[in-house]
């Protein structure tokens, strides 16, 4: 064999060890108490899961960032999703209980604060129903329900027991909208007038779900609990007796944005999508709508697209196009942006306040003071100075628990929330009949 | 590609492609339900995007990105992934006499031309494996995981599967990094891999680290002078996982004859290398001289 020819000037081994044991090391390890339980505080809540699915692992890695959490039980029909999560728990150090069925959890578990519901849509009004009825604060996924009765009924039970409902609407506790919301557009006025806004979710195709072998439900347990069978409790989400689909999964989110700036619901909405590419799918694979608001600065219209063909398009954000500038923000913070259109008046003092962040694009002149022919000026882009140190979920599930502790009112109660629920109803069915759907101000509330 | 056109030993494998991590990820799946088979793809993918929202630190919200902006005295409650990722990668640091270096964010972005924000004092963070804590000391920490974190996905993605019941599979990053996954259910136990002078290795069980500036050029920082390192134009390591393999071939790279022997003898590892501007591939530790010889096979042509 050749000799092995390195390179010459390699650092010595003794440059190495010094580095990795000595003050060069970025790493180490050492002991850093955990959140645990406050004992002198006694303010601990005892917290239960209802669905270990995806949603509901997202919840809990969420919630491991929160002091002050006790999680007590684990409940899913799944024994596979709920070993999962009663070992990620345990290994976090805590002890829950695991269940399968949701009254078997209710009738034992009687030290309950509040529940996270993250179970298939057509589940979370009876199981939010369930736990409100038994004196329990529930924080439920979206959408709230895949029936407006449904939704409407969680609402009516909110209300009569007096216990907090909070609805998954995440983005409404996130700081970054908080400011965009609050500080850009309430109080600086950055855009103008509002005219027009437009958001999208655009995802690759993806294959349906699959289990494990030998993860299979038995067919007397899918049956128990509505479902036809393996495949379609896998991908619920595709199939109208259970779920939304894409409008309702991904534009429920988007479209409570459009509610919440606007501070309104939609007054009608036009629509077209279908089931173009899936063979196996009964709910659109894409999705088109346009919604009319009548906002107190005048009429403004929303585009909402979802695709679940393409991740073409620049993923998933929402817009709010002014007259003075456009607010382009997402839960991914390399998608959010600001632009100044040329006849708004400076930046700089919001630039000052820190309200916004220096220009992307730095060859676009700051002033017209003098003239300076060159190729054409893009519009002056602007960056959010806001980032959010936590998971995404975290924030508003802090809220939730605030709210528990009476420290906090909700960010998005389920009579708020509603409003949101029966625009992507009217959506879906401005889709379905290909017509103009109306909304009244009397529909969207409760 | 830096190592490989894979050669598939069994050609009924089913092959799915998935784009993450700045590159593409392969898995060749053996199995006679193609609709389980390409489910269990589909599910080791969402797993793979999982960890890249978590570990990347091109996105402001993944965990990395939160962690390297942490502040002195500033305390984070790490995702479990993360911790195990960024604990191995501390082992390896360790293993690799700090020649493997999950912390040179700073200097990669500067060697990229990208303006960093991060502060100019190389800090120090501590992990709390059992709490799942990280706390920040003296200054921030700007970590880069590119050298351990495709291995580390595919040795997730592969337990995914075995947890799914797939007897045999192929995982590929990039072509730079693989992981093959056989159980007592394979047909075929073997899976071979080609080296860029056609050399071929057989793997069972085992995976093949490469790294190399041949395609993009020198980008290997040395962690003594903070800069590009000269070295040679690719390492391969095998060793028991690719996250260890990925580790082991970035700090081979930099490492001298002498310290890549006493590491790779020490690891049962094998190690092979193509000198700066040569053809040939040169095995520092033949395949035969590997003592994993329970998990792993070797052919040399």
């Amino acid at each position: 064999m050749k000799s092995f020819s390195f390179f010459p000037e390699q650092p010595n081994r003794r440059t190495f060890l010094k580095m990795t044991a000595g003050a060069g090391a970025a790493l180490a390890i050492g002991n850093i108490p955990a959140f645990g339980i406050n004992p002198e505080k006694n303010d601990a809540l005892n917290i239960a899961i209802v669905g270990c699915g995806a949603q509901g692992r997202v919840l809990l890695e969420a919630c491991m960032k929160i002091p002050n959490i006790r999680f007590v039980a684990v409940c899913d029909i799944w024994d596979y999703a709920r070993e999962y999560a009663r070992r990620f728990l345990k290994k976090a150090g805590h002890e829950p209980n695991a269940y399968t069925d949701i009254e078997d959890m209710l009738s034992k578990e009687k030290n309950l604060d509040g529940v996270l519901v993250a179970v298939p849509d057509f589940w979370h009004a009876p199981h939010t129903n369930m736990c409100l009825k038994a004196g329990i604060n529930v924080y439920c996924e979206k959408m709230m329900s895949n029936t407006i009765a449904g939704a409407r009924s969680m609402v009516e039970t909110m209300k009569s027991t007096g216990k907090l409902l909070q609805i998954g609407h995440q983005r409404r506790s996130n700081p970054r909208y908080l400011v965009t919301l609050n500080r850009l557009i309430k109080e600086a006025n950055i855009t103008g007038r509002i005219t027009a806004a437009n958001a999208q979710w655009n995802r690759a195709v993806a294959d349906d779900l699959g289990w494990p072998k030998n993860a299979a439900l038995p067919a007397e347990t899918l049956q128990k609990y509505g479902f036809k069978d393996m495949h379609v409790f896998r991908n619920w989400r595709w199939f109208r007796e259970y779920g939304g689909g894409p409008l309702s999964d991904l534009g429920a989110h988007q479209i409570d944005i459009f509610n919440w700036f606007f501070g309104t619901a939609p007054t009608n909405v036009i629509g077209n999508g279908g089931v173009d590419y899936y063979t196996t799918h009964e709910w659109f694979d894409q999705a088109m709508v346009v919604y009319e608001y009548q906002t107190a600065q005048g009429v403004a219209r929303a585009f909402y697209q979802v695709l679940t063909t393409t991740s073409a398009g620049g993923g998933y954000f929402e817009e709010f196009m002014g007259v003075d500038g456009t607010i382009k923000i997402s839960e991914n913070p390399n998608i959010t942006s600001i632009f100044r259109e040329a006849r708004a008046p400076s930046w700089e003092p919001f630039i000052r306040q820190k309200l916004l962040a220096e220009s992307i694009d730095t060859s676009a002149p700051k002033s017209s003071a003098k003239v300076d022919a060159r190729e054409t000026a893009a519009l002056a882009a602007y960056k959010l100075p806001i980032v959010l140190n936590k998971a995404i979920h975290q924030p508003h599930l802090e809220n939730f628990f605030a709210a528990i502790r009476g420290e906090a009112k909700l960010n998005c109660p389920a009579d708020e929330a509603f409003a949101s629920e029966i625009a992507v109803f009217k959506a879906i069915e401005a889709v379905d009949t290909k017509k103009l759907v109306t909304l009244t101000p009397e529909e969207a509330h409760v | 590609m830096n190592n490989a056109n894979r050669e598939l030993h069994d050609p009924s494998a089913r092959v799915y492609r998935h784009q993450a991590m700045a590159t593409w990820f392969e898995i060749h799946i053996v199995d006679d339900d193609a609709d389980f088979s390409r489910r269990a793809a589909t599910e080791a993918f969402r797993l793979l995007d999982h960890l890249e929202y978590l570990l990347s630190r091109y996105r402001e919200e993944s965990e990395v990105s939160i962690i390297s902006r942490l502040q002195p005295g500033e305390v984070f409650a790490a995702n479990d992934e993360v911790m195990a990722c960024l604990s191995l990668a501390l082992q390896m640091s360790q293993r690799t006499m700090g020649a493997f270096d999950p912390a040179l964010g700073r200097e990669i972005d500067r060697h990229k031309g990208i303006k960093s924000t991060h502060a100019t004092k190389r800090g120090r963070l501590i992990l709390d494996p059992v709490t799942g804590r990280i706390s920040c000391e003296e200054a921030s920490v700007t970590l880069d995981l590119g050298a351990i974190g495709k291995g580390f996905a595919l040795d997730r993605m592969a337990e995914l599967l075995e947890e799914w019941g797939v007897g045999q599979a192929l995982l590929v990053a990039g072509g730079s990094s693989v992981r093959t996954l056989t159980t007592n259910r394979s047909s075929v136990p073997y899976w071979s891999n080609s080296l860029s002078d056609g050399g071929k290795i057989w793997l069972k069980n085992a995976a093949l680290g490469c790294s190399g500036v041949a395609v993009q050029g020198a980008h290997i920082i040395n962690p003594v002078t903070r800069k590009p390192a000269d070295c040679p134009d690719r390492v391969w390591v095998v060793a028991k996982t690719a996250a260890e393999a990925d580790a082991f071939s970035t700090a081979f790279m930099i490492l001298s004859k002498a310290e890549v022997l006493e590491i790779a003898g020490r690891e049962n590892l094998s190690v092979a290398c193509q000198p700066r501007g040569k053809k040939v591939v040169q095995w520092l530790i033949p395949l035969d001289e590997f003592l994993h010889k329970a998990y792993f096979e070797k052919s040399i042509n």
